[in-house]
């Protein structure tokens, strides 16, 4: 016979079949994109991360540029018939991305050479921390810049801003508060068998209900068990309680009401034409890349979200950058070759799903030196950037080539200065690397600015990157590597 | 819902007869909140022995290796002898795809077997933090390439490294820092095997760089307060001090471990890297000035003596000893305690000493009232690999009918799958904890809900023995009667009520809700066996008395707080 007034095992297993796992969090969700005001809630951005620093030079290639060869020669890329830009006689790109290379000619992309934090530091901890908080101080608790951007964005979506990553972006990390974003993180497989959703807040001493463990971890998440409808949480007085059940709402309303969004990358690698697809099949460690942009793409198509992230490593490539590499344990490439085949695989494959409001943005931390070390190159200054969709003014930005005698000076380029790519720096910081033209936060203003059509005033109201991106935009000192680029 | 002893544990504890109660139960939190922070997890065995056979600070002591003898134990000793000894490469032949004797889930058994099993607990904590500190892959511990040698001589140098980290982990800092730098598993990783002074070429930053920012600097604290070794020159000059530290690459010969030759390979003849430091230019790194070698000193001997000066160098510096000392005070007591504690760093930093000294750091962390605090317990959240071990290590598992490395590994598939959907396999690929981006994924609560629902798997009777989960034996009558017994109750009397005070204080002492008493408590008063309503209430002599509380455990190992420590 059961007791009155107890708690029966299996009312909690109702609840959650691990009983009592999870807990707490902030102010209610409702409070996300009310304070939003201006910004076009139409537009749509996938950001990518290559983490580990992208070979800028090896991807959008000076080859008419005497240095590189001299520069680059055991990795040195050749000029080919899968290399040429429509317009940039002496730049060609990596022949492994040959979707992007399409794009490009079409005026869908926008290379952005030698962006870079001018400090000119290449610790990944820091640089990588410093593009995705939109800082150039370091700040152990600060939030990513997405969320501040979303803040000035009346979104609507079931979830505005997401990463889909194995763990959690810096850039997409907020205040629940007032501009929430989530975090699909799961340990992907074909059968998405299991998936957490988190939520993340800045401020670990608020509220004072939040237990250490909480505070500590500075994020709640709510696990769902896939067709189990198992949300196994609970939470600590009737604020957070609320607050959590809107959570497990928004989860299972994902799961429940879009059914396709569980993707298993399928979709994306098979773009017809490509010699890279082959090589791809040996890649299966890489291969919840093309899972996550898949989701990714259906996020933003659905309008669940406006900002949607997803992340690639493997770009640390100080050995074996164009030989025999250890991606996938068997392949014969180099490791970037490879990976640069699966982002442009990736990219290819989203923008053809993607709406004309929407953008792909590809950062990396830095690039890397001009010089090779002998199988591959360490790390550098510049970075390159790179900005995919409709609304591109496409190009290639901040490189410049003189005359040679088999070819004639580039017309007027694109960006902000005109100088070599691989001209000698004119600071020793940035030695035997790509000395930054364009400050790294410039092509995040515009971004706000012009694509999600944010007006101007309300960068100030940022609240923690609003005083400098005030600065950069204004840029009353005339600093020429804080001038737009003009890419959006 | 807060924290705070329960009013039934309150009024029934009756810890021991020498003390009021409320310090019975400060002093046996104290106790199970030292032993969750120097080992893998609090193991009812070894709690009831510090509480009935010795001291805590003796425990402590004996854990530091200051005083006693301790060892891995008769356990541990045993299930390890299943594994192969780390052999010579060198008998498989050239070519062969034929595979060494170990294979990497062997490699993450055979340390999860210490873990949970070793007596000498501190070391295998100790052994973690620095693995985890000089952080390799076993997937890039060696030459690229090859099923057969190569894979073989990956995980030689990776296990050989570990067991170099396990015998230092509590001397000085700067033999661990050495260990690593001569270990041909970071040599590769961080591709040092691959950086040698050739015709102004080959010269590859990687490791030198890591080095002073992972290893013996504070990355977070670069540029923003660190005087020197920030700037390229000093990193590129660096860089070509420690060039051609080479390994032998594995021959047919396989070379023995730590050789270091500076004469032998194809693409770094000798050390034309050192006639750099005889320019103008190049005659320091940072404060650190290189001493001169003329080249008919150049021999290995010396090269090494030149890179163990550097490493000495830079680990005397001020900012090393704040990076180690806090990192640390951060793992033993709270992510705020560099901060809240100044008076802590500078005692710290005193008997970090000249080098380095682990133990005696370890020992003033250990015995200071900032880490026996009761403001600072279950303030810690357990890392993946210490939530799996330390579910192990709270039921006493044991490795049940086990005869060979095979019957090991399957008694931890459990672990295995839990570590593997946590994204913490050891020794693959692993992200040093304590940096910011690295860190998030390491405490992400996903884990929680994982161990949780494992942890449900376990004992629930519906899952087949089949089940992966199912391998480890617990049987947690014996250590719940035992804390009954401490609690002044009798198995064959007791209610669910008392049932479910023990199951909680054994894991948690008074680390629980009210809420989480009642639901324990309608663990053991509801019949599991059928999907039909409940009909009886808890009888310890009922013929599923057993199954019930395995239930009641499952559900406990289940809550949040036994993610923190």
């Amino acid at each position: 016979m059961k007791k009155n007034n107890s708690i029966g095992r299996r009312d909690i297993l109702k609840v959650g079949a691990a009983s009592l796992p999870l807990c707490a969090f902030s102010r209610s969700l409702s409070a996300m994109a009310s304070a939003a005001a201006g910004g076009n809630p139409n537009r749509r951005l996938l950001t990518i991360f290559l983490r580990g620093g992208n070979d800028g030079v090896n991807c959008v290639i000076p080859h008419g540029d005497l240095d590189y060869v001299n520069a680059r020669q055991t990795i040195a890329i050749p000029p080919g018939p899968l290399t040429s830009l429509n317009g940039y006689p002496g730049i060609g790109i990596h022949p492994a991305m040959t979707g992007l290379r399409t794009l490009f000619n079409q005026g869908k992309v926008a290379f952005l050479h030698r962006v870079g934090n001018l400090e000119g530091q290449r610790s990944h901890f820091n640089e990588m921390h410093l593009l995705e908080t939109g800082r150039l101080d370091y700040k152990a608790s600060a939030k990513g810049w997405v969320p501040q951007a979303l803040s000035q964005v009346p979104a609507t979506g079931l979830m505005p801003a997401i990463s889909l990553s194995h763990r959690m972006q810096r850039m997409y990390l907020s205040s629940a508060a007032s501009d929430p974003t989530f975090h699909l993180q799961a340990p992907y497989s074909t059968s998405g068998a299991l998936r957490t959703l988190a939520i993340d807040f800045a401020d670990p001493g608020s509220p004072p209900a939040i237990t250490p463990a909480i505070r500590v971890a500075n994020r709640v998440e709510v696990t769902g068990a896939s067709g189990a409808g198992a949300y196994p949480v609970t939470g600590e007085g009737p604020f957070l309680r609320s607050t959590i059940q809107t959570s497990i709402n928004k989860l299972r309303q994902l799961r429940g009401n879009h059914a396709a969004f569980n993707r298993n990358g399928t979709a994306f690698p098979t773009v017809a034409g490509d010699p890279n697809v082959a090589s791809l099949a040996a890649t299966s460690s890489y291969y919840n890349f093309f899972a996550r942009m898949e989701e990714a793409v259906y996020m933003l198509n659905q309008g669940i979200s406006n900002f949607a992230g997803v992340e690639l490593g493997g770009w640390d490539t100080h050995n074996e950058q164009t030989t025999a590499g250890q991606v996938g344990g068997s392949s014969a490439q180099g490791i970037h070759q490879i990976l640069l085949a699966m982002l442009s695989h990736a990219i290819t494959s989203a923008k053809a799903s993607l709406g004309a409001d929407s953008m792909i943005l590809v950062v990396s931390e830095f690039g890397r030196t001009n010089r090779d070390n002998g199988s591959g190159t360490d790390h550098g200054v510049g970075a390159l950037y790179m900005a995919i969709g409709d609304q591109v003014n496409g190009g290639v930005y901040n490189c410049w080539l003189p005359a040679s005698p088999t070819m004639p000076a580039m017309g007027q380029p694109k960006g902000s200065q005109w100088r070599r790519l691989l001209a000698p720096p004119t600071d020793p910081k940035y030695f035997d690397a790509i000395e930054p033209a364009t400050d790294f936060r410039v092509p995040l203003i515009e971004i706000a600015t012009k694509f999600f059509q944010i007006p101007s005033a309300n960068l100030v109201n940022l609240s923690e990157v609003g005083p400098a991106w005030r600065d950069i935009y204004n840029n009353t000192m005339m600093n020429p590597a804080y001038a737009q680029l003009n890419f959006v | 819902m807060t924290w705070k002893p329960s009013l039934l544990a309150l009024g029934l504890f009756v810890a021991g007869p020498h003390l009021p109660l409320a310090a019975q139960i400060a002093d046996l939190e104290e106790k199970h909140h030292v032993l969750s922070r120097i080992s893998f997890g609090v193991s009812p065995s070894v709690f009831n022995s510090i509480i009935t056979q010795q001291d805590l600070d003796n425990h402590i002591l004996e854990q530091l290796h200051l005083v006693g003898n301790v060892s891995q134990g008769a356990i541990a000793t045993n299930l390890l002898n299943y594994f192969p000894p780390v052999t010579n490469c060198g008998t498989i032949p050239t070519g062969s795809t034929s595979p060494g004797p170990w294979t990497t889930s062997m490699m993450q058994w055979q340390q999860l077997v210490r873990m949970i099993t070793s007596e000498d607990q501190l070391v295998e904590v100790m052994t973690y933090f620095w693995e985890n500190h000089f952080s390799t892959s076993v997937g890039k511990s060696g030459a690229p390439g090859g099923n057969g040698r190569g894979q073989c001589m990956r995980q030689r140098n990776e296990l050989v490294e570990n067991e170099g980290f396990r015998k230092l982990c509590l001397t000085n800092f700067y033999q661990l820092a050495r260990h690593s730098m001569y270990s041909p598993a970071m040599r590769y990783y961080l591709d040092l095997a691959f950086s040698c002074e050739n015709a102004g070429r080959s010269l590859n930053e990687n490791y030198f760089r890591e080095l002073l920012e992972l290893h013996l600097l504070d990355a977070t604290q670069f540029g923003t307060g660190i005087p020197n070794y920030t700037n390229d020159a000093d990193i590129q000059a660096g860089t070509r001090l420690i060039a051609g530290m080479w390994v032998n690459r594995p021959t047919g010969n396989d070379a023995p471990y730590n050789q270091v030759t500076n004469t032998t390979s194809t693409t770094c003849n000798i050390f034309p890297a050192l006639t750099l430091f005889n320019g103008p230019n190049q005659t320091h790194i940072a404060d650190f000035s290189v001493p001169a070698l003329p080249p008919s000193q150049w021999t290995s001997v010396n090269l090494d003596r030149r890179a163990d000066e550097l490493l000495r160098h830079v680990i005397r510096q001020t900012q090393s000893k704040v990076f180690l000392c806090s990192k640390l005070l951060r793992y033993f007591i709270a992510d705020d305690a560099p901060e809240s504690h100044p008076l802590l760093v500078r005692d710290c930093i005193a008997a970090w000493g000249d080098l380095g000294d682990v133990r005696a750091t370890l020992k003033v962390i250990f015995f200071s009232p900032e880490f026996r605090s009761a403001a600072r317990r279950w303030n810690r959240i357990k890392l993946p690999i210490e939530v799996a071990v330390s579910h192990a290590r709270a039921l006493d598992a044991q490795f049940h009918s086990v005869t060979n490395f095979m019957d090991v590994g399957q008694r931890l598939s459990a672990i295995d799958t839990f570590l593997s959907a946590s994204g913490a396999t050891l020794f693959t690929f692993p992200s040093p904890d304590g940096f910011p981006f690295a860190s998030q994924r390491q405490i992400g609560m996903a884990a929680y809900w994982q161990q949780g629902y494992a942890a449900y798997r376990v004992y629930e009777d519906a899952v087949p023995p089949t089940q992966p989960l199912d391998n480890l034996s617990f049987n947690p009558r014996p250590l719940v009667e035992a804390e009954l017994n401490r609690l002044g109750f009798s198995w064959s009397t007791s209610t669910s009520a008392q049932v479910a005070l023990a199951t909680l204080q054994l894991f948690f002492r008074n680390r629980y809700s009210q809420l989480d008493h009642r639901v324990t408590s309608a663990f053991l008063d509801e019949d599991s066996a059928t999907g039909s309503p409940p009909t009886s209430l808890w009888n310890p002599n009922g013929p599923d008395a057993d199954k019930r509380l395995r239930l009641a455990v499952a559900l406990c190992l289940s809550l949040p707080q036994f993610c923190e420590r």
